[in-house]
């Protein structure tokens, strides 16, 4: 299988008058063909940081002092900011956290959604715009598409908010979605008809990657095909979601595992990982998880371990830690 | 024999409100006609979507929202008149309330020794020295070191500000607790921390708690009866492992469904979605009131409101499927 996007050696600092902030350190991650990758991680771990870049989106002072990020044969990290606002919304689109403040309180939904058809397909005559922009409102599961039109965003409920979010994002049929943490801002009920969307949409397209952002890695688990562990910038374990969860490898990752709450109808005791995340300033010499990690020696400290791909039978599972069996 | 600490019968929580200018004032039926029992060393999930009076209902219960009818017993004693007549500081030296953002409850001029010495201050007769040891003792007993007494708020991060606010709701030893969504705006890892040392201190000190939550994961892990609300009125009362074992109510199910799941042990109930968007609180649907998103919705659901009976020991459903009369 081909990949769509290839990250490389991605490092994104922050230089502020406190000195650099390293973001991300060395991240490398393929997206492969058709692919629902889930990004996992506690806050401030650098997931959203790294699907930033990949649109090109750090907030100054933020810079990508090193790395690549190919698709389609370029390098995105090389990119003018011209070039990229022809693949913003058209190959790569975004999913906010917070639908409301990713819509213009200002402007009627059909405004909002043709804007994007304007702006990259200018060819475009009016009534194939009206009409694509009805049909994409029908595929995210919206009744009553004309009222839903003619409304402003505060006259919709935050799931349909969500939808025309969604509908702007895959408007343009676009090759890569990154979906960033899409339910947070929403209720448990509407959070799993928006999830089983974002899963109909990226099945229905036969083209279309979605990159995954949350913080809950059970709600990876049921959908993504892959889950990417952040902690500190880097990468510390990738795997099948399967295996993730039921072989985590790394104790960070079992960590996350264990202190995410689950249904379940036995209990255990809350599992949490012991102490707090370092300051994203500090320069780390050896493993980055170090000082929080129960199964630490002298050998983690002085030495930084590589991302190795310990996967039997073809599959691939590439984690960060000397202590893998 | 348990011993009953709260005792709620029929509360209303009416809120008046104009659509606009012109329109009558019409009534917000955020709790309508509740009823049940906390017994002491009980730790109660109080579950339910945004909108369903959840929140409205642990205010009510401290006094912070007026109560428009019914009656709130502690120990025994009625309270709803101290409520009425605003004669606050008499309930709250029984109960306490923890809120969900910990960034907005602290006063950011206090440092966290003026925060705690308020509710010395304000219920008991105590030294200086007396005051100033016994807030040393709780700062310690829930993880906050001495030095961080003289330090203002805005030096910690979310977990520790929680800390503080848990240790200002212990500090003047309540019999009860009410946690709005304690951990909903907390890191995973810092969440399970959180949980844990709420319920090291609940056992620890014998308190009782009313845990209000948006999710099922947490209440599942947490709590020991579990009380499931819809558009202000309860739909099922149970234990925790006899509610998600054996589930009676439609809503009850679907919340279940909607939940993400990798455990087994859990069934999914098939076919059980709620369809449409949640009906006005200000005219609520006649009958049961879930009848607009009930697939199993009959005529005489639209006619008569179901009411809350108890089908299995301490398993309560008001629902007209297991109503038998």
């Amino acid at each position: 299988m081909d990949n769509k996007l290839s990250v490389k050696d991605l490092n994104v600092e922050f230089t502020t008058i406190k000195g650099k902030a390293k973001i991300l350190r060395d991240v490398s991650f393929e997206l492969k063909e058709h692919e629902m990758l889930g990004f996992a991680g506690e806050s401030g771990c650098g997931k959203t940081m790294t699907s930033m870049s990949i649109i090109r989106l750090i907030p100054p002072p933020g810079k990508i002092t090193r790395g690549s990020i190919i698709f389609e044969g370029k390098d995105l990290a090389q990119n003018s900011p011209r070039e990229m606002v022809d693949i913003r919304g058209k190959k790569i689109s975004i999913i906010f956290q917070e639908p409301l403040t990713a819509l213009n309180p200002c402007y009627r939904v059909s405004w909002q959604l043709e804007e994007i058809l304007k702006l990259h397909f200018p060819d475009m005559d009016k009534n194939e715009r009206r009409k694509r922009t009805i049909n994409i409102l029908k595929n995210v599961g919206l009744s009553d598409i004309k009222k839903v039109l003619n409304s402003y965003p505060h006259q919709l409920s935050g799931g349909m908010r969500q939808r025309i979010v969604i509908a702007m994002a895959i408007i343009c049929d676009p090759q890569i979605m990154i979906a960033d943490e899409p339910t947070t801002a929403l209720d448990v009920t509407i959070q799993a008809e928006i999830l089983s969307l974002i899963k109909e949409i990226q099945e229905e397209r036969k083209q279309l990657s979605v990159i995954f952002i949350s913080h809950d890695i059970n709600l990876l688990a049921e959908r993504c095909d892959r889950i990417m562990i952040m902690y500190l910038g880097e990468i510390l374990e990738v795997a099948d979601s399967d295996d993730i969860i039921n072989k985590p490898i790394h104790p960070y990752t079992r960590g996350l595992i264990g202190s995410t709450p689950r249904v379940s109808l036995s209990r255990k005791q809350f599992d949490f990982i012991k102490g707090e995340l370092p300051s994203a300033y500090t320069d780390i010499e050896g493993c980055s998880f170090y000082n929080r990690c129960t199964e630490k020696d002298e050998s983690c400290r002085q030495q930084k371990p590589e991302l190795i791909d310990i996967g039997d039978g073809g599959k691939q599972h590439l984690v960060r830690c000397f202590k893998k069996k | 024999m348990k011993q009953k600490l709260i005792e709620v019968k029929n509360l209303k929580v009416y809120f008046k409100v104009k659509e606009n200018i012109f329109s009558r004032v019409k009534d917000v039926h955020a709790v309508d006609d509740v009823s049940f029992t906390i017994y002491k060393g009980e730790k109660v999930g109080l579950v339910g979507e945004s909108g369903c009076g959840k929140t409205t209902l642990g205010r009510a219960l401290m006094g912070l929202t007026g109560i428009t009818d019914g009656k709130i017993y502690y120990e025994g004693d009625d309270v709803s008149w101290l409520i009425r007549k605003r004669r606050l500081n008499d309930l709250y030296k029984k109960a306490q309330f923890i809120f969900q953002d910990p960034y907005s409850s602290l006063n950011p001029r206090f440092k966290i020794f003026t925060i705690l010495e308020r509710p010395l201050r304000n219920f008991y007769r105590m030294g200086k020295e007396e005051r100033r040891a016994k807030i040393i003792k709780t700062a310690i007993s829930v993880g906050l070191d001495e030095e961080s007494l003289e330090k203002f708020p805005h030096e910690f991060s979310g977990g520790q500000r929680q800390r503080v606010v848990v240790a200002r709701a212990l500090i003047s030893d309540p019999l009860f607790l009410i946690a709005d969504e304690p951990t909903s705006s907390l890191d995973v890892s810092v969440q399970a921390k959180i949980l844990k040392l709420l319920s090291d201190t609940i056992s620890r000190m014998d308190l009782s708690l009313l845990f209000i939550s948006h999710n099922l994961a947490v209440i599942n892990q947490f709590c020991d009866k579990v009380i499931v609300m819809y558009l202000g009125k309860i739909v099922e009362i149970a234990g925790w492992s006899e509610l998600f074992k054996n589930p009676l109510h439609y809503y009850t199910q679907a919340l279940i469904n909607a939940v993400p799941l990798k455990d087994v042990s859990v069934k999914k109930i098939d076919n059980v979605r709620l369809e449409g968007p949640l009906p006005s609180v200000i005219d609520p649907p006649k009958g049961c009131r879930l009848n607009t998103r009930c697939s199993l919705a009959t005529e005489f659901c639209f006619e008569k409101e179901p009411p809350l009976l108890e089908v299995k020991k301490d398993h309560f459903v008001a629902c007209h499927l297991y109503d038998k009369k």
